[in-house]
């Protein structure tokens, strides 16, 4: 009897499957796994972020950055400067509601930009090339309350909430880096956070607008900085892309809007406009 | 510039992931061609697990025989394979490239067998280990080792 080794049958060991369609199929879940991650993350850390106490942000800012303090750069003129939009901050703040601990400091920043921001803590800066060109303080004022609004609102810390939770659990579930994350965020994908920032923007917008109408009794040249904007980009209608594109409302609405929410509320439009402090008008864009 | 680099870095993955799907079928395809071919050839040279051999006269001389193949699964099989450990499931694609490695590996042992003129190959056993294990990044490869007794019958 002659003995032959059995013939290995196929199909048992190795199964039939289709792995075009199972890397379609698996690519998907994992992108889906990942993005319900990420977004659960964000959402938990901007929630967080904007119910911490404030004395724990308070804390949290002195640590990560010693605004001013140490600069050997800041001159005399810079310290007036800082003087005088502390002054008007501290006239805006006191007709909004700020939480208990949070202080605005305002900073000067001498760089030719048009633009303001506000960061952990309740420090407000604000550029040399914005203060440049507005010719009256209602129209820096409208800019420093929405700022101040924005801290008032803990936008801040719920962006960073929001963006440190998102790195911890991305990094640790996926090993993607800080800058990976940050181009995640910023990036043409994060449609949906950039509603959460419209709609932050909006809000600093109308509260901004109701402190500066409380504070000079009228609105009058509040909406100036967003037309200095408009100016600024060349054309009367620039072009800024649609809206769900961009982390702020666009400019044109933004003026609409003002105009609209000072009529609900009949705030006059009219009035007379404060000039700047004098050691803010010295300020020249080409400096 | 670093979204260029984000979307180069995709489409890196992409260009590979196709360019892998293609190579390692064929090579897979050739691979089980010439497995099938040769275990055909060799259908002879019986292979066994059973310890003790019958009662032979006159007793055959017995050597050790063995042989090893590495295998390494290509970048499209990893990559799908690296997504079903999220999820979990039978990964497939890890499949052949175990069977491949066993079966060349007893094609080899039978070979070595036949060149000393034996006929059977007594208590044949498997040693597999992965050569990649520990290192991050790195594509999959096992080593499997097939040794048994080599039966050579005497006069």
């Amino acid at each position: 009897m002659k003995i032959r080794n059995v013939k290995v049958p196929e199909g048992i060991n190795v199964s039939r499957h289709r792995p075009v369609a199972d890397l379609f199929v698996l690519t998907a879940g994992a992108i889906g796994l990942f993005a319900t991650l990420g977004l659960l993350a964000l959402l938990i850390g901007s929630y967080g972020g904007r119910y911490l106490p404030m004395s724990w942000e308070n804390a949290l800012a002195a640590a990560v950055f010693e605004v001013g303090e140490t600069d050997e750069e800041v001159t005399t003129n810079n310290r007036e400067i800082e003087t005088a939009l502390q002054a008007i901050a501290d006239r805006l703040s006191a007709n909004m509601d700020l939480p208990e601990d949070l202080r605005i400091t305002v900073h000067y920043l001498d760089e030719d930009e048009i633009n303001a921001f506000a960061t952990l803590g309740g420090h407000v800066f604000v550029y040399r090339g914005l203060i440049a060109r507005v010719a009256d303080e209602n129209a820096l004022a409208m800019i420093m309350a929405h700022e101040i609004a924005h801290a008032a609102n803990r936008d801040v810390a719920a962006n960073v909430g929001g963006v440190l939770l998102l790195q911890l659990v991305l990094g640790t579930v996926v090993g993607a880096s800080p800058e990976t994350v940050d181009g995640l965020i910023w990036g043409p994908n994060a449609l949906l956070l950039r509603q959460f920032s419209r709609d932050a923007e909006t809000r600093a917008d109308r509260d901004g607008l109701t402190a500066v109408a409380t504070t000079y009794g009228h609105v009058a040249g509040a909406d100036r900085f967003f037309r200095i904007l408009l100016n600024e980009l060349g054309e009367s209608v620039p072009d800024e892309g649609p809206e769900f594109l961009n982390t702020h409302p666009l400019t044109v609405k933004r003026i609409a809007d003002l105009g609209a929410l000072a009529r609900k509320r009949g705030w006059t439009l009219d009035g007379p406009a404060t000039p700047l402090p004098r050691v803010l008008t010295a300020l020249d864009p080409a400096d | 510039m670093e979204a260029f680099i984000e979307l180069w870095q995709i489409l890196l993955v992409v260009v590979l992931l196709i360019l892998a799907f293609f190579t390692g079928r064929i090579a897979e395809l050739r691979h089980y061609k010439s497995i099938k071919r040769r275990e055909h050839a060799l259908g002879d040279l019986v292979v066994v697990v059973a310890k003790t051999l019958p009662p032979m006269s006159p007793a055959p001389a017995t050597k050790l025989v063995r042989g090893s193949a590495v295998i390494s699964v290509d970048y499209f099989k990893r990559f799908l394979a690296r997504l079903r450990m999220i999820f979990g499931g039978r990964i497939h694609t890890y499949e052949s490239l175990l069977d491949r490695a066993r079966r060349e590996a007893i094609l080899r042992m039978q070979e070595q067998a036949q060149e000393l003129g034996a006929t059977m190959i007594f208590s044949m056993r498997f040693e597999t280990s992965s050569i990649s294990k520990g290192r991050k990044n790195a594509v999959g490869t096992v080593e499997v080792l097939a040794y048994g007794t080599a039966i050579i019958p005497q006069g």
